[in-house]
C-alpha cells in the first residue's frame, strides 16, 4: 500500500486523469462547437501544468546531494509552491478580466442542460482531486523520527524536539501540496459557479431574443467572488514561501536575543557577519565570524556558541574565528568590528554578500543609501592618526570597556540599519 | 533625481507610458465597442503589473545592507521579481493561446480595421520605445550576467597598488600572479605582511602594536577607489539584471503583440471584403445555421455577396500562436536561471570539483567538508566550508591560502570553520568534529550520509552512535585555554564506522 499512497504516485495519477479529461473535452468542444468547453479544457490544462510543477518539485526535493547544488534540491518544494501560487494568481487575473468583459458585455448561457452536466462532471473531478491529494495525505501520518536518540544525548529540552521536527516537516511538505491544491480549489470553485449559473438558466430559461436580465450578471459576480477567495488563500502561501526564498530570518528566531546571548559568552570580543537563514522550513543555517583574543583560545567559546544556537533551533552553524592578538589592540575599537579575514582585497568588497554600509563610493553617486560620510567624518574628528577605514562594519555597541567614540557611534548610527556586527 | 538609479527611472517612465496607453485603449474600445481592443488593453494592464512588480523588486533590492529581518539585505528580491515576471509571462502566454484557439473555433471579423490600425501603430511606438529603454538588459547580447569580470578589475587594481606602494612587503608575488596577496589581511602572527598600507601612500605603514595580526581590509588602497566607483555602479547594474531581463521580455512580448495587431489590421484592410451594409450576404467562413436559407435565396434572387477570403480570418490566431512560441522560447532561460538561483545551486561559472580539488591541495588541509557555494544575487556568491587541518598553529597561513583559492574562483564572502583532526584519524572520511548533537542530524542542512537516503524521506539520517557533543568535549578538554600549544589529543573515538561527511 505504501507504493500507492505516496504523494508522487497520487500526483502522477491525477496528472494522467487530467490529460484524459483535457483530450476528451477538447474533442467534444470541437465536435459540438462549444466555446465554454474549450475554455474549460484549458483550465484543466493549466491545472495539469500546476500538478506537473508540483510533481517535479516533489521529486527534486528528495535529492539532497547533487553535483550542481551543494544543498541538493531540497528547496524545490518551496520554489515549486511559489511558482504554483504565482501561476494561480496570473490565471485568476485573466479570469477576472473575462468576468469584467462579461459585465460590460453580458451573455446568456445557452444549452443550460449541457453546461450543467459539464459543470457537474468538472466538479466531481475536482472534488476527487482534492480528496486524493489532501485528505489521504492528512491521515497518513509521518513516521516518528528516531525517538531513540533522544535518550542518548544531553539534557537540554530534547523531549520536545521529535514532535517539533514532525510538525515542521509536515508544514514544509504541505507547502508544495498547498500550491497544487490552490489550483484545484480554483477549478472546483469555478465548477460550482458554472453549476449554479446553469441551474438558474435551466430553471428560468431566457429565450433567444430576450435581453439579458439580472441572470446574466450572476456568472461574473460569482466569478469575482471566486477570484477573491482564491487570492486570499494564495497570498499567505506566497508570503510564506517568499520568507524562505528571500533568505529572511525565519520566524521563530529572534536575532537580538541571540546576539545578547552571544555577548554573554566569555572570551569572545565581537561578532560580525552573522547570517541566519532557512533552507527549507525546519532547516535553519547560520554563519558568523567571531573575534577572539588570541591567547585565550576559542574552543570553549565555540562549544557555548553552538549550544546557544542549538537552543534557538539552529543546528547547522559555521563559525569563523578570527584572532585578535592582544588586549591592547582592543583599543582600536573599529578594528574589532571589522572582519580581519574577508576576501583578500578590497576590490572584492562589492562582491561580498552584504557589504558594510560605509563605503566611500557612495559619495560619488550622491546617494545616501550606502552612507559612508558621517562615519568617516567621525573618524577624522577623532584624530587618532589611525588609518582611515573604508570598510567599516556597521553598528557598534559597546560594553563598559568602550570609549566615548563608541557611544557616539551608536547614537548617530542608531537609526541606520541594523547591527550586523556587535562588539562586546 | 540623482539618488534614483537609472533602472528605476526607466521603469517609472515605461510604467507611465504603458498606463496612459492602456487608458487610451480602453476609451477607444468603449467608443468603437470593440472587444478586441478591450482585451488588448487588459494585456497592457498585465504589462503595467509586471512593471510594478519589477519596480518593487528593484526598490527592495537597493537595500543591500543587513536588517533585523533579513541578515542578507533584500538583494534577493530582484531574483524573485524576475521569477514572478517570468511566471506571469507564461500565464499570459497561456491565456493568449486560449484566445487563439477560441478564434480558430469561432473566427471573428475585425470591425473598423483603420481604427485598430491606428491604435496598433501607437502601441507599437510605445513598445519600441520601451525596447530601446531596456535593450541593453536584453540578455541576448554579451551581457555576461553574473560574471567573473571582477577578476580583471581586481587584479589590475592590485597591480597598480603594488607599484605605488613603497616596498615593504615580503610577500610580493612574482609576475602579478597574485597581486592581491599583499593586500590580504594577514592572519599570521608576526608576519611582516604589509597590509598596513593606507591611503595614497601617505602613511606607508600602519602603526603597529605588538600584534600584526589584526589588519583590516579597510586599509587597502585608497587610490583604487576611483575605479571602484565604476565597478560599484557596474555591479549594481549586474545585480539587477535578471529583474530587468524580465521587464524586457514583457515589453518584447507586448511589442510582438502590437506587430501582430498592425499586420492583421493591414491585411484586413486590404484583403477583406466585408459585407456591405443593407445587402444580403453570407459569410462562408463562419458556420451559419442560415446557410440553407441562403441557398434558397441564392436560387431566387440575383447575387449574394460573400464576405472576403477566409484565410484572412485565420491569420490572427496563427500569428498569435507563433508569438506565443517565441515568447515561451525566450522566457524559458530567464525562468530557469532565476529558479536555479532560488534553489541555492552552485552558480554556473563556478567549477566546484576544481574548487574542492584546489582546496584539498592546500598544504595543511586534510579534508574539506560541508562545502556550500551558492549565489545570493548578481555577482555575490557565498561559500561556507569546514576545513579539517592538522595543526592549529599554522592555521592562519592555511586560512589565508584558502581565502585566496576562493577569491580566485570568484567567491568573496566566505566563512571557514577550522577543525583540527584528532591524532590517529587517518581516514579522510571522518564526521564533522563540531556538528550539533546527534538528534540534530535530521535538522542539519545537509545530513551526513549521501548514500543512505531513502526515496521518500530525506530527512531521516542514520543515527550517529555517540553524541557529537561528547566527541568534541573529548577533543577539547586537554586543550587548555590559556596556552597556544599545538593540540595533541588522544582521542577516544567510540564510533565504529566512519560516515562520509563530505557531500560531494
Amino acid at each position: 500500500m505504501g507504493r500507492y499512497s505516496g504523494r508522487s504516485f497520487r500526483l502522477v495519477f491525477m496528472c494522467v486523469v487530467s490529460i484524459l479529461l483535457f483530450v476528451m473535452e477538447l474533442a467534444v468542444a470541437h465536435i459540438g462547437n462549444s466555446l465554454s468547453l474549450a475554455s474549460d479544457a484549458f483550465a484543466v490544462l493549466s491545472h495539469l501544468l500546476s500538478m506537473v510543477i508540483g510533481l517535479f518539485s516533489l521529486r527534486a526535493s528528495t535529492i539532497s546531494h547533487h553535483r550542481k547544488s551543494t544543498f541538493g534540491f531540497l528547496r524545490a518544494d518551496v520554489v515549486g509552491a511559489f511558482g504554483n501560487s504565482i501561476f494561480a494568481v496570473a490565471l485568476m487575473f485573466s479570469i477576472l478580466v473575462e468576468a469584467i468583459k462579461r459585465y460590460i458585455n453580458p451573455q446568456k448561457t445557452e444549452e443550460a442542460l449541457l453546461v450543467l452536466l459539464a459543470g457537474i462532471v468538472g466538479l466531481f473531478f475536482n472534488v476527487l482531486n482534492y480528496v486524493i491529494l489532501d485528505c489521504c495525505y492528512c491521515s497518513a501520518g509521518r513516521p516518528l523520527e528516531d525517538p531513540g536518540t533522544a535518550a542518548h544525548c544531553d539534557s537540554l529540552n530534547i523531549q520536545h524536539e521529535p514532535e517539533e521536527t514532525m510538525r515542521k516537516e509536515k508544514k514544509s511538505e504541505a507547502l508544495n501540496i498547498r500550491g497544487v491544491l490552490l489550483h484545484v480549489m480554483g477549478d472546483a470553485l469555478g465548477s460550482v459557479v458554472v453549476v449554479i449559473t446553469a441551474t438558474i438558466f435551466y430553471v428560468l430559461p431566457l429565450g433567444q431574443d430576450d435581453d439579458c436580465n439580472w441572470q446574466c450578471y450572476i456568472d461574473p459576480s460569482l466569478t469575482i467572488v471566486m477570484v477573491i477567495i482564491i487570492l486570499s488563500s494564495a497570498f499567505p502561501l506566497i508570503k510564506e514561501t517568499a520568507i524562505i526564498l528571500l533568505q529572511m530570518v525565519p520566524k521563530g528566531v529572534n536575532v537580538e536575543e541571540l546576539m545578547s546571548k552571544l555577548a554573554a559568552v566569555p572570551d569572545i570580543s565581537s561578532v560580525h557577519e552573522l547570517h541566519i537563514w532557512e533552507l527549507i522550513s525546519g532547516k535553519i543555517i547560520a554563519t558568523l565570524h567571531i573575534k577572539y583574543q588570541k591567547d585565550r583560545g576559542y574552543q570553549d567559546a565555540s562549544l557555548k556558541i553552538r549550544e546557544i544556537f542549538h537552543r534557538a533551533g539552529i543546528h547547522s552553524v559555521t563559525i569563523q574565528f578570527e584572532a585578535v592578538d592582544s588586549p591592547e589592540s582592543l583599543e582600536q575599537k573599529d578594528t574589532l568590528s571589522l572582519c580581519s579575514s574577508p576576501c583578500i582585497s578590497k576590490s572584492c568588497a562589492k562582491h561580498l554578500c552584504c557589504p558594510p554600509r560605509a563605503l566611500p563610493v557612495a559619495h560619488v553617486n550622491g546617494c545616501a543609501e550606502h552612507n559612508g560620510s558621517p562615519r568617516l567624518d567621525m573618524y577624522q574628528s577623532q584624530g587618532r592618526g589611525r588609518p582611515e577605514l573604508s570598510d567599516v562594519a556597521i553598528e557598534v555597541s559597546l560594553d563598559g570597556r568602550g570609549s566615548d567614540h563608541g557611544q557616539t557611534f551608536t547614537k548617530t548610527q542608531g537609526d541606520q540599519c541594523y547591527v550586523n556586527s556587535t562588539h562586546f | 533625481m540623482g539618488c534614483w538609479s537609472r533602472n528605476r527611472g526607466r521603469l517609472l517612465c515605461m510604467l507611465l507610458l504603458t498606463f496612459m496607453f492602456m487608458v487610451l485603449e480602453m476609451v477607444v474600445s468603449q467608443v468603437t465597442s470593440s472587444l478586441a481592443m478591450l482585451s488588448d488593453s487588459f494585456h497592457m494592464l498585465s504589462d503595467v503589473l509586471a512593471l510594478v512588480v519589477a519596480l518593487v523588486a528593484e526598490r527592495f533590492a537597493q537595500r543591500t545592507h543587513a536588517t533585523q529581518k533579513n541578515t542578507f539585505g533584500w538583494i534577493r528580491a530582484e531574483v524573485m521579481g524576475a521569477l514572478v515576471n517570468a511566471i506571469f509571462l507564461t500565464g499570459l502566454c497561456f491565456a493568449i493561446l486560449l484566445e487563439a484557439i477560441e478564434r480558430f473555433i469561432e473566427p471573428h471579423e475585425m470591425q473598423q480595421p483603420l481604427m485598430v490600425l491606428a491604435v496598433g501603430v501607437a502601441g507599437l511606438v510605445v513598445n519600441v520605445l520601451g525596447l530601446c529603454l531596456f535593450h541593453h538588459h536584453s540578455g541576448f547580447g554579451n551581457n555576461s550576467g553574473h560574471g567573473h569580470s571582477h577578476g580583471g578589475h581586481g587584479h589590475t587594481k592590485g597591480v597598480r597598488s603594488k607599484s605605488s606602494r613603497p616596498g615593504d612587503s615580503d610577500h610580493r608575488s612574482p609576475g602579478g600572479q597574485r597581486p592581491d596577496q599583499e593586500e590580504t589581511n594577514t592572519l599570521v602572527a608576526g608576519s611582516s605582511n604589509s597590509n598596513g598600507l593606507k591611503l595614497g601612500g601617505t602613511d606607508p605603514e600602519k602603526p603597529r602594536t605588538n600584534a600584526t595580526d589584526v589588519q583590516m581590509n579597510g586599509n587597502v588602497i585608497r587610490e583604487s577607489d576611483n575605479t571602484d566607483l565604476e565597478d560599484e555602479a557596474d555591479d549594481a547594474q549586474k545585480a539587477g539584471q535578471l529583474n530587468m531581463r524580465g521587464v524586457f521580455l514583457h515589453v518584447f512580448g507586448d511589442a510582438l503583440g502590437s506587430v501582430i495587431v498592425v499586420v492583421n489590421a493591414l491585411v484586413f484592410y486590404f484583403y477583406w471584403d466585408s459585407c456591405p451594409e443593407g445587402r444580403f450576404c453570407e459569410n462562408p467562413c463562419i458556420v451559419d445555421p442560415c446557410k440553407a436559407l441562403v441557398e434558397i435565396i441564392n436560387s431566387t434572387q440575383g447575387t449574394v455577396f460573400e464576405a472576403g477570403p477566409c484565410w484572412v480570418l485565420y491569420l490572427d490566431p496563427t500569428l498569435c500562436i507563433v508569438m506565443v512560441c517565441i515568447l515561451l522560447y525566450t522566457t524559458y532561460p530567464l525562468l530557469k536561471e532565476s529558479a536555479l538561483i532560488l534553489l541555492q545551486t552552485v552558480p554556473k561559472q563556478i567549477d566546484i570539483r576544481n574548487l574542492i580539488k584546489e582546496l584539498r591541495n592546500v598544504e595543511g588541509v586534510e579534508e574539506v567538508h560541508e562545502l556550500h557555494v551558492w549565489q545570493l544575487a548578481g555577482s555575490r556568491i557565498i561559500a561556507t566550508a569546514h576545513i579539517k587541518c592538522e595543526d592549529p598553529t599554522s592555521y592562519m597561513q592555511v586560512a589565508k591560502t584558502i581565502k585566496d583559492v576562493f577569491h580566485n574562483h570568484g567567491i568573496h564572502a566566505t566563512t571557514i570553520q577550522p577543525e583540527f583532526a584528532s591524532v590517529g584519524s587517518k581516514s579522510s572520511v571522518v564526521p564533522c568534529e563540531l556538528a550539533c548533537r546527534t538528534q540534530c542530524a535530521l535538522k542539519q542542512c545537509c545530513g551526513t550520509r549521501p548514500q543512505a537516503y531513502s526515496e521518500k524521506d530525506t530527512e531521516k539520517a542514520p543515527t550517529v552512535s555517540i553524541s557529537c557533543l561528547e566527541l568534541s568535549e573529548n577533543l577539547e578538554k586537554p586543550r587548555t585555554q590559556a596556552e597556544n600549544m599545538p593540540a595533541v589529543v588522544i582521542d577516544m573515538k567510540k564510533m565504529p564506522n566512519k560516515q562520509p561527511e563530505s557531500s560531494l
